[in-house]
């Protein structure tokens, strides 16, 4: 629960960073330097039903930046007159439709609130132009939209022939409904499952068709991160689900001559499968009310730990009530289930796991079979091992060596005739050692490699970014965001920075976007000289027409160094060759470096907004500089710290739940370990009844509690270190494009190990303590014949 | 329970406590064990010079007589069930020290399998074994490590005829032939008139 609140809060935070119209159903059409005469011909096949018929909406939309007060604002222009009740944008926006539409049939302009509604003075294409406002709260930040004659006019598009950035159409979609359910209740699940590309037939020549969604690459990213968030938290339910197994194996074995005698008594069998039905349902609404409480307290911990200056808002709706209590009847009822049925039924079990497992394997190899695929296969992985449990026990026991002594050999024994009670343990144990040490081995090879890349690109002491004036108000943003506006704060940056050091190197940065096949990919400009381009790990002078891509670039567009790809911005259209590749973790975009004068043949007009500043007197130049609102200057040690800060801040959530994970285990040990206790009693009385002390029953304890945690660590530590592959190779290039080096070392082995083997022997060692030990009574009770008969009652193999 | 009872039961000699259920017969072989305390009375074992005072003993104390003095025969076989035949008969060795090496008591182990005609069964479990072949193998527990006493509680209560004639068999000869004091509580007549004395409980 507490994954699926701090999940639900990330969308939500994201969502208002985020234009709200490019939902997933939405459709995107595009046609490179379409015009207006473009759209009306398009509209005109649709309504001649040459298009497909399922299209319920369509409407033009220019997009573009414009300047407000040395403020880039982003401003979207669509058709005033196009605008219908309960259609893209009255939907979406949540705004009344006449006011709308009367508002921009003005020529007046919506903006989000944050922007002053009634002092807005755009630097248009016209010349400076004063406008009124309407704040619209639906609107993400810092952006505008207008009819979409006006916006033309502002941008400077030419009359008549104006520029349209791109058509939405929406479509009837027979399965929303589930898809947005599924979404509400696993977050990310549809980023996840990906929905392929959708065709539209009849479309006239020249237009290709894309789903909105994939185009909104934060959205596509946020998505991978909560589905990951998700998948790994749901692990949880599966290691609950093997502890409730063998709970209610337990209390089926006590509660069997119970239910043999209410047979006789004449209780009819439904009446008892009623009474299992109310146990399952008590059970589920106990745990899924505990579960809540907890999860509610977990995630506003960790939403504090990671992110300290936010203000968290946890919505406790229908759907988290729904999932908490859901997912415990299910996994409740389901272990039960399995638990009442130890028979035939259950034999079949490990072939249906096992036919299961090999189904969802491929998962991890067809890249088609997106993030939902790698997390199958990482299940299949996880179930493959646990059907190795049985057998192991088996293996164990007939290759035991039985030169031990015989009390320690007596612990080894006990714990393996206690397979039946220990068995579900055992792979709740092992499963979240495993977790534990492939979430250690991919973090930290992640930060091995974050470090590296940071190393080899923070070579100057002193970075300097413009920042717009709103940035500058929020100190705790630690984003540097490109700033296109601000030419004149670049011009004073770079004389003040002279003046104070005349030989320091000023290496500049600007940034843009552009786009592929289609799709938004941002591109950074700069003199890319090999002093520049060994921060990328390229270290040659990058030729016109040559680029550097990231990881994300090539992996989204399926390309390789040496390949070439056309990159359209407006009506310029650039092929360029791939020289060489880079890592871009953080990149939420794929992302281009290119040399100045290829940026220029794409009609970017160069606007300096990150500086590089390689200088003898660092300190000096960032006393001098800091503090002025219109740039935000660190130092690269700064860089560095803060990047390590944050990389940790993400992680620690991660890293709380694998040892909430183990503790869950070890609290299941414990329970195994107290029902393996209740029914070997009797032959530790006996053990006591042929001289055995009180010393070396512990002994046999910690040597069954060490048996136990080496068994689940044997288990586990093959397991991780495959589930750790999975991680950095399969699930973080499906999840963000780009892929971790799989570089483990014992130091993230060796805790998450020592830990499970602690907890296994905690368990043993408490489930002792907690029985206690009263010789006289259990062993005067085997003199006397009392209680069970013969070693049959011992349990175990017997 | 039991009052104004005195016995003294000599090495190598067996002794049959006899009488009904509820006669206190298993009591006694408890107090004697050490796995009940007695108000009152006092309990001595002696071998050649040495002397336990069973009443005197603390629970360690009680554990450590037990593994080195005693040797105890169940009604309900009580083989350690995760222990194979070989090493439950090895446990009384090691418990009471007497352990001479493990090929050595391998070869201790097999020659007394192979007396009982359970020489193929050392690496069984209990539960592989018949209630008689359990018991035998019961029998050799308790005296494998030729302990002062013997204890036996209704040793044939669960096995037919036969197999309580040979496990009778087995337990009062190698009683004898190790010198251990056999004390054994039964009901059954004809396993009392093979005793050296009957104690009548009633």
């Amino acid at each position: 629960m507490a994954v699926h609140l701090i999940a639900v809060s990330v969308d939500r935070s994201l969502a208002k960073l985020t234009a709200p119209w490019l939902g997933d159903d939405v459709l995107v059409l595009r046609k490179p330097a379409a015009k207006l005469d473009d759209y009306v011909a398009l509209r005109t096949a649709w309504r001649n039903g040459d298009l497909a018929e399922t299209l319920t909406e369509m409407t033009p939309v220019l997009e573009g930046e414009i300047e407000n007060a040395n403020s880039a604002l982003h401003i979207l222009g669509i058709d005033a007159f196009s605008w219908r009740v309960g259609g893209l944008f009255d939907s979406t926006l949540n705004a009344d439709d006449q006011s709308v539409a009367a508002t921009l049939a003005t020529g007046a302009v919506l903006a989000s609130e944050e922007l002053p509604g009634d002092a807005l003075l755009l630097q248009t294409a016209l010349g400076e132009v004063r406008t009124q406002a309407w704040p619209l709260g639906a609107l993400p930040e810092n952006w505008l939209v207008a009819d979409i004659g006006q916006v033309s006019r502002w941008l400077g598009t030419s009359e008549g022939s104006a520029d349209l950035s791109y058509v939405l159409a929406t479509q009837r979609q027979r399965q929303e409904n589930w898809m947005g359910l599924a979404e509400r209740m696993l977050p990310g699940v549809t980023a996840a499952a990906g929905q392929g590309e959708p065709e539209l037939a009849g479309l006239p020549e020249g237009w290709t068709v894309a789903r909105a969604g994939s185009d909104n690459t934060l959205r596509v990213f946020a998505g991978s991160i909560m589905f990951n968030l998700a998948a790994l938290g749901s692990l949880s339910a599966v290691v609950a689900g093997f502890l409730l197994y063998q709970a209610a194996v337990v209390s089926f074995q006590r509660e069997a001559l119970l239910r043999q005698r209410l047979l006789a008594l004449g209780v009819q069998r439904g009446t008892l499968r009623a009474l299992f039905l109310l146990q399952t349902l008590i059970d589920g609404i106990a745990a899924g009310a505990l579960g809540l409480l907890l999860g509610i307290a977990l995630a506003r911990v960790a939403l504090s730990l990671t992110s300290p200056d936010a203000a968290i808002e946890l919505t406790i709706d229908w759907v988290v009530w729904a999932k908490a209590l859901g997912t415990a009847f299910l996994v409740s009822g389901a272990a039960r289930m399995l638990a009442s049925r130890r028979d035939s039924s259950v034999r079949k079990m490990p072939w249906i796991t096992a036919a299961l497992a090999l189904a969802m394997l491929p998962g991890l190899f067809f890249d088609s079979w997106g993030l939902l695929g790698a997390f199958a296969g990482l299940l299949a992985c996880c179930l493959l091992a646990v059907l190795t449990v049985g057998p192991g026990f088996v293996f164990a026991d007939r290759f035991s060596v039985s030169r031990l002594p015989t009390i320690i050999q007596l612990g080894v024994n006990q714990l393996l005739a206690g397979r039946r009670e220990m068995g579900a343990a055992l792979t709740a144990l092992a499963l979240a050692i495993a977790t534990a040490i492939s979430i250690a081995v991919m973090v930290d090879s992640f930060r091995t490699d974050l470090l590296r890349v940071l190393d080899q690109r923070l070579i100057d002491p002193v970075y300097i970014a413009l920042a717009s004036p709103a940035e500058a108000e929020d100190e705790a943003g630690a984003v540097l965001r490109p700033s296109s506006v601000g030419r004149a704060a670049s011009a004073e940056l770079r004389e003040r920075i002279q003046a104070l050091d005349p030989d320091a190197v000023i290496t500049a940065t600007g940034e843009a976007q552009a786009r592929v096949e289609g799709r938004r990919i941002d591109i950074m400009y700069g003199p890319f000289d090999s002093a520049h381009t060994r921060r990328y790990g390229y270290d040659r002078d990058l030729a016109d027409g040559s680029v550097l891509a990231n990881e994300q670039l090539l992996r989204a567009f399926d390309l390789v160094v040496d390949d070439a790809l056309e990159v359209t911005r407006g009506d310029r259209l650039q092929a360029l060759k791939i020289e060489g590749s880079f890592p871009g973790f953080g990149d939420v975009h794929p992302t281009l470096l290119v040399n100045v004068a290829d940026a220029q043949r794409l009609e970017i007009e160069p606007r300096w907004s990150r500086f590089a500043v390689a200088s003898e007197r660092a300190d000096a130049l960032l006393a001098a500089l800091v503090g002025d609102s219109r740039w935000r200057v660190r130092d690269a040690i700064g860089v560095r710290r803060s990047a390590e800060e944050q990389f940790d801040q993400t992680f620690a959530i991660t890293r709380a739940l694998t040892v909430l994970a183990l503790l869950v285990a070890g609290f299941g040990t414990l329970a195994a370990m107290l029902a393996l206790r209740l029914a070997q009693a009797r032959q530790l009385a006996l053990l006591r009844a042929l001289g055995v002390s009180r010393r070396e029953l512990w002994l046999m304890e910690v040597v069954r509690g060490l048996t136990l945690g080496g068994f689940a660590c044997a288990l586990a530590l093959p397991l991780g270190l495959l589930m750790a592959w999975i991680l950095c190779a399969v699930i973080n290039p499906r999840s963000f494009g780009w892929m971790v080096s799989f570089q483990p070392t014992p130091a993230m082995v060796l805790p998450a190990l020592a830990i499970g083997l602690g907890a296994a022997l905690a368990a043993t060692l408490i489930s002792n303590w907690r029985a206690g030990h009263n010789p006289g009574a259990d062993t005067s009770a085997l003199v006397t014949g009392s209680g069970a008969r013969g070693s049959e009652s011992f349990g175990g193999d017997s | 329970m039991l009052e104004g009872f005195n016995l003294t039961v000599a090495a190598g000699e067996v002794a049959v406590l006899w009488g009904p259920s509820g006669s206190g017969k298993s009591t006694l072989l408890a107090a004697v064990a050490g796995l009940v305390t007695i108000d009152s009375g006092e309990i001595e074992i002696r071998r050649d010079d040495a002397i336990v005072r069973v009443h005197e003993l603390d629970d360690d104390g009680c554990a450590s007589y037990r593994r080195s003095w005693l040797g105890y025969v169940f009604q309900f076989f009580n083989l350690v069930p995760t222990l194979s035949v070989e090493e439950n008969l090895r446990l009384p060795l090691q418990l009471s020290s007497r352990s001479a090496g493990f090929e050595q008591d391998h070869q201790t182990i097999l020659s007394l399998l192979t007396d009982v005609g359970l020489a193929d069964r050392g690496q069984a479990y209990p539960a592989q074994l018949s209630g008689g072949e359990q018991q035998r193998i019961a029998v050799l527990r308790a005296l494998v490590h030729q302990p002062a006493v013997v204890l036996a509680d209704e040793p044939t209560g669960n096995l037919d005829q036969t197999n309580a004639d040979n496990v009778i068999d087995l337990l009062m000869s190698r009683a004898r032939s190790t010198r251990s004091a056999l004390l054994l509580a039964t009901h059954s007549e004809r396993v009392a008139e093979r005793a050296d004395r009957v104690i009548d409980m009633q």
